[in-house]
């Protein structure tokens, strides 16, 4: 469901990464490894469609991505991609509901306040639900910045470094999460780390 | 939730700012707004005051003071003219209609005027009750006047001499209220009406000089006066002011000469308004572009969950003229109630202004809110709509 061919970035005349080619069958997870500064984010944001690489292609469920129009490309990305940013955020000047429900509705889908409750529930949070993002712990504001990603059940989930900040105990349950609620939504899974206490519960790697 | 609804939690999250800048604009607009309500008003009220006044005659001095204190009634009079050369000016073939005005007296504040009935259909005064006076000592009262002292017909009052105390009170005949004019919106609301005789009586009386029934020492104020052509427009003021110890002024060009002097202070306060207003909008700009900085990962957030560009460009946009249009409406609010305020507390009630008056301009002081929101917001706006997500992030 995810392929890319040919994959390169400029950044400057001196510069140039190349990526080898990558296939992803559906429903499987991944993990990318690879040293700090060696283009793991770059990749990973060109598989978002948020970075226009400067050579070859990235399809996603035989979409090509930058054959899209601005346009359709946003909305693609809001249907079929979660993101799990590397430091959990959301808006500050929305509740926790509101930050889901315009996750919802830039995606172009309808208003669904039980997929909300489901989604927080799952990741224990719901009694945050009409919270401000500033009075969310850090562990919190990570899971409901994970329930965003997860909210529109994308065919694609991926996760940047979502382990480096926390401890032990946490960094697996994040990354348990993860497995758990890609396989629960039928997506597929692509976490990128320089952490070696993730490995483990990866069999597939893909490594810079 | 809308783009709307987005920019509005955005602005309220940061309440101080919008609180500030929504100052700033409401301060400008409401100064615009008072300044064009109050100096439409007062416009209106002098011309009305003088619709139909052709000419006043009085005794030489400052013209301007003459149509104040004859057709406003709010400065003092110029002096007395004699009953003898108004009667004679007012016989000329030129003229269709003279008015004469004895002034003088006053009543709590509000003046009494002697005149005849050519005041009642010059002015085209209707009664509400009662009806004109017909004895001396019977006096018809404005609307305001009975509504103020609570009068009705039927009570009795002395008036005391000059014109807005009420210290030195005429003894003697009391003067009986025999009607209460209808309201007309102009200076008549304000003022007591009699008959000449009545005033020529109760000074006669007082002084006890009987001397006064001579009709060649009688005195009047001054003459309202109203053409029979406009031919006359140039000849008869010449005439009065060459062959005659008297003075004529003309309320359109008396009246005109003092708004261009109430002119050049408006004028100021207006800069002052637009000096206020142009700081609102860079306030608006620098707050909105401030903040943009702090907020471009929460933009970047929104575009990665599928917002486009112009959604993007539409919640900046919106948050700046939302601002603007919520302050220059509280501002013209203001402007009403500050004019209304002001009315109430205002000395003269001859030109009282009131908050309940709403003009078209108006509209355009919420439009230029509008426009100045979009000005300050245009470029964060473009900004945001041209942010570069991945770098965003990146840079967490």
């Amino acid at each position: 469901m995810l392929e890319i061919r040919s994959l390169s970035h400029q950044y400057n005349a001196a510069t140039k990464l190349s990526f080898p080619d990558w296939n992803i069958r559906k429903g499987e997870q991944w993990l990318l490894l690879g040293e700090s500064g060696s283009g793991k984010t770059t990749l990973l944001h060109m598989l978002t469609g948020i970075k226009k690489p400067t050579s070859g292609e990235v399809f996603i469920n035989e979409t090509n991505l930058y054959k899209l129009s601005n346009r359709a490309l946003d909305q693609f990305r809001g249907i079929h991609i979660g993101l799990v940013f590397q430091q959990p955020h959301l808006i500050r000047s929305l509740t926790v509901k509101e930050n889901l429900t315009i996750a919802q509705q830039f995606a172009g889908l309808k208003k669904d306040p039980g997929r909300i409750d489901e989604v927080l529930t799952e990741l224990d949070i719901v009694q945050k639900i009409n919270s401000y993002p500033g009075e969310l712990s850090q562990g919190q504001l990570q899971r409901a910045s994970i329930a965003r990603a997860v909210l529109n059940k994308p065919s694609l989930l991926i996760a940047d470094e979502p382990t480096s900040s926390l401890d032990n105990k946490n960094a697996k349950a994040v990354i348990n999460l993860l497995l758990k609620l890609s396989v629960a939504g039928g997506s597929t899974l692509v976490v990128s780390t320089h952490d070696e206490r993730v490995k483990e519960a990866f069999s597939k790697e893909y490594r810079l | 939730m809308n783009s709307i609804q987005i920019s509005w939690k955005s602005l309220l999250f940061n309440r101080l700012t919008f609180f500030l800048n929504v100052l700033l604009i409401a301060f400008g607009t409401g100064m615009l707004t008072l300044l064009l309500l109050g100096f439409t008003q007062a416009g209106e009220k002098l011309k009305g005051n003088a619709r139909g006044i052709d000419l006043v005659v009085g005794a030489k001095g400052s013209p301007l003071q003459l149509i104040l204190s004859s057709i406003y009634f709010i400065d003092f009079p110029t002096g007395n003219i004699s009953l003898e050369d108004a009667q004679h000016l007012s016989r000329n073939p030129m003229v269709k209609r003279a008015v004469p005005l004895a002034l003088g007296d006053n009543y709590a504040g509000f003046r009494i005027v002697g005149t005849d009935t050519s005041f009642i259909n010059l002015y085209h005064l209707k009664l509400a009750e009662g009806k004109f006076w017909k004895n001396d000592f019977d006096v018809v009262i404005g609307s305001e006047v009975a509504r103020v002292k609570k009068l009705k017909i039927g009570d009795k009052f002395h008036g005391s001499h000059g014109l807005s105390s009420d210290q030195d009170i005429h003894e003697g005949s009391q003067n009986l209220i025999t009607g209460v004019l209808a309201p007309t919106g102009n200076a008549t609301d304000n003022l007591v009406l009699t008959g000449v005789e009545s005033i020529w009586k109760m000074h006669g009386m007082e002084s006890g000089d009987h001397a006064s029934d001579d009709i060649g020492k009688r005195e009047i104020t001054s003459l309202l006066i109203q053409y029979r052509s406009r031919m006359s427009i140039v000849l008869f003021p010449m005439l009065v002011n060459k062959s005659t110890s008297m003075q004529a002024a003309s309320p359109a060009k008396e009246s005109a000469r003092l708004f261009s002097l109430i002119g050049i202070g408006v004028e100021t306060a207006e800069w002052f308004a637009f000096t206020l207003m142009f700081i609102a909008a860079v306030s608006v700009f620098v707050s909105l572009y401030n903040s943009l900085k702090e907020r471009m990962y929460d933009l970047a957030v929104m575009r990665v969950t599928g917002a486009s560009q112009f959604r993007i460009f539409n919640i900046i946009l919106l948050e700046g003229v939302m601002l603007t249009t919520i302050g220059s409406v509280l501002g013209m609010l203001a402007g009403h109630i500050c004019l209304d305020l002001i009315g109430r507390f205002q000395d003269s009630p001859q030109a009282r202004l009131t908050g309940f008056y709403f003009m078209p301009e108006e509209l355009y002081l919420i439009a230029a809110g509008f426009f100045i929101g979009i000005l300050a917001s245009i470029l964060p706006a473009i900004q945001a709509y041209r942010a570069d997500i991945s770098k965003t992030i990146s840079k967490g």
